[in-house]
């Protein structure tokens, strides 16, 4: 039998049970459109969250420093000339840039501006990829000038004052008064720098010593030379710090290893909503045996007719198969379609990049295949057994 | 040349535990060519003969030669072959596909044979103007009288050239005239073209327009009679 003829008999056969038929097809519909939904909802997610990196770069580390005691004294406080020993020590650093965090009062022009203050190197604008929208970043010629960098959330604030041109105006930070020599431009928050740079105002580091006696150098951003080995300059990093400082420790991330167990973890979140759709999809295909069967026992006089003209078993079993698959590709195309336009959706509001991974929907089309194979199957091998003659008796 | 020879065929049901015997040890031959009446009274095992006849169903007991072939050997799928080439039947209630044209209903035992397309349309198309339904090609059944369904329903029996027509009751759903119509074109189609008919009856006048009437009663032949 040929095949032409065979997908224009089922067809013929399922439009003749309109109803049904949409049911079928629905049911396959919303099992593999949740798949694709789900997962390629699961897929941008990871990749929101990777893309975080895409403008710092994979090779950066970053050390927080605490002591072992509790308190910062002198002895254990960590300075400039550590980090520049550091730097010395261990070759597979690029770039180095300690900074300082200073929660102090910012006004601009006596109103309060939220942020807070960062005392930080040049480095830090290479290491973060800062860009600059007005005048210049902090440059280690500025010592201990009164000079700030303000992010953008803070230009905003001023903005509001009705200026445009923040450069030169001056910004109280605590009680010292600051010149600004920058503006930076908005920066993607990242989980790797702890501080907020759109909320910030950036100092010369030395100057931030001068803000207040317990500004401390605790955190230190590095970008990495290629090809560095991850564990290897951990452990330096630490064993330095313990060695040069007494009781001082230091806590090392690197972007890296941070992507690795978001990568991980977002793999495992993927697969849970995979397996929710997939629950939904073996639903669906027990909703088209149900209707196959239905239709097998509707058709059971027809059944014996074509036994009668000389159809053989395998005959009947393929024109119920045909019919299953037909539902399932049918329904999987359209699930495919409508799970894209959902993720679409989401990710407009959840504000993510959209792609089309092409993955969830392949998936979703083979498995769809497959459910009409599978759930199809058993009751078109019942047709197949049924006894013509008894057929041909029941009404 | 006998199409068709049954050896005390029997067939028994076994409703329960009891052994129902419908036919008890039928000896029957059939030559090409011959048309023969099968009557006996309701429950005689008239319909079960002929779906052994026609491979619908096996015997319990007895051997069955189709055209010499014996056929207790062939398996569902060689049984299906071969009914589907050598055997035209015909129902009482017509059984057409309901959800098929008269040519799409013609042109089905062809596609199970596997025959080209082309060609099953063409001996389909050719096989419905033979019993006068050129005209009705694309009618659904439910479109078509009693009496066309059955014409319709022959010409499904016919497009594979068989070797035997089987018709259980073929007229017992139609008026008088329309039954006469359709016996006349058994008639026709077994003087002009040699094909063998068996035809399941109740109604005497059309066992009469038979050479052979065999009478059968409680699953066992009461006698033979011969016309003309
Ligand atoms: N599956 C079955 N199980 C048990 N008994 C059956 C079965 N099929 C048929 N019979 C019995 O076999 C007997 C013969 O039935 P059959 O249909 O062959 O009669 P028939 O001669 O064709 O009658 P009618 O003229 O009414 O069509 C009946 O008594 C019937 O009840
Ligand atoms: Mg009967």
């Amino acid at each position: 039998m040929d095949i032409v003829q065979q997908l224009k008999e089922a067809f013929g056969n399922l439009t003749a049970a309109k109803l049904r038929t949409l049911l079928a097809i629905l049911g396959i519909l919303i099992g593999v459109a949740s798949v694709v939904a789900m997962v390629t909802c699961g897929e941008m997610a990871t990749q929101k969250a990777l893309d975080q990196f895409k403008t710092l770069g994979t090779n950066l580390m970053s050390a927080t420093f605490y002591s072992s005691s509790g308190a910062t004294t002198d002895a254990n406080k960590f300075t400039l000339k550590d980090a520049y020993n550091l730097k010395q020590e261990i070759p597979s650093i690029k770039l180095l840039a300690p900074y300082t965090t200073t929660f102090s009062a910012i006004n601009y022009q006596g109103k309060k501006v939220n942020g807070s203050t960062i005392g930080a190197t040049e480095n830090l604008q290479k290491i973060l990829h800062l860009h600059i929208l007005q005048g210049r970043f902090i440059s280690n010629l500025d010592n201990y000038e009164p000079y700030a960098v303000i992010g953008a959330n803070v230009y905003k604030t001023i903005q509001k004052t009705g200026v445009t041109d923040a450069v030169g105006k001056q910004i109280q930070v605590g009680s010292t008064i600051f010149t600004i020599i920058g503006v930076a431009k908005p920066w993607p928050e990242s989980q790797f720098f702890n501080q907020s740079i759109n909320n910030s105002v950036i100092v010369p580091i030395k100057t931030s010593f001068v803000l207040s006696k317990y500004t401390s150098i605790n955190n230190m951003v590095m970008a990495m030379e290629k090809n560095y080995d991850i564990d290897k300059a951990t452990t330096k990093i630490k064993s330095y710090i313990q060695k040069s400082r007494k009781g001082a420790q230091a806590y090392v991330r690197s972007a890296k290893k941070l992507i690795a167990s978001m990568e991980s973890q977002n793999e495992i979140y993927t697969l849970l909503l995979g397996l929710i759709g997939g629950i939904s999809l073996l639903v669906g295909g027990i909703g088209v045996m149900n209707i196959m069967l239905v239709s097998v026992s509707e058709r059971r006089k027809e059944i014996g007719i074509r036994m009668a003209i000389g159809a053989r078993r395998r005959d009947i079993q393929l024109l119920f198969i045909t019919e299953a698959m037909i539902l399932a590709l049918f329904g999987g195309t359209m699930g495919v379609i409508i799970g894209i336009g959902t993720a679409l959706a989401i990710a407009y509001f959840a504000n993510w990049d959209f792609h089309i991974f092409w993955l969830p929907p392949f998936i979703g089309f083979a498995v769809s295949a497959a459910t009409g194979i599978f759930f199809g199957f058993y009751p078109a091998y019942r047709a197949s057994q049924l006894d013509p003659i008894q057929t041909l008796r029941s009404d | 040349m006998s199409v068709i020879k049954l050896d005390k065929i029997r067939k028994s049901y076994f409703p329960g535990d009891m052994e129902f015997q419908v036919l008890k040890g039928l000896d029957i031959d059939i030559k090409e060519g011959e048309m023969v009446a099968i009557m006996g009274p309701s429950g005689s095992g008239k319909t079960t003969l002929m779906n052994i006849l026609g491979l619908l169903d096996r015997p319990t007991d007895g051997r069955y030669y189709l055209s010499t072939r014996e056929i207790s050997t062939l398996d569902d799928d060689e049984l299906a072959s071969v009914r589907g080439r050598m055997i035209g039947f015909v129902f009482q209630s017509f059984y057409l596909l309901s959800k098929l044209n008269a040519l799409q209903n013609v042109m089905l035992p062809l596609r199970y044979q596997s025959t080209p397309l082309n060609e099953a349309k063409e001996r389909a198309l050719k096989m419905l103007d033979r019993v006068g339904m050129g005209e009705h090609t694309t009618h659904k059944p439910t479109e078509l009288s009693g009496g066309q369904q059955q014409r319709v329903a022959i010409a499904r029996a016919l497009v594979t050239k068989p070797s035997v027509i089987l018709a259980d009751e073929p007229t017992g759903a139609l008026d008088t005239k329309t039954g006469k119509e359709i016996m006349d074109l058994f008639l026709e189609l077994n003087r002009d073209e040699g094909k063998t008919v068996v035809i399941i009856t109740h109604d005497p006048r059309i066992g009469a327009q038979c050479k052979r009437i065999i009478h059968i009663e409680d699953g066992e032949i009461l006698k033979i009679e011969y016309n003309k």
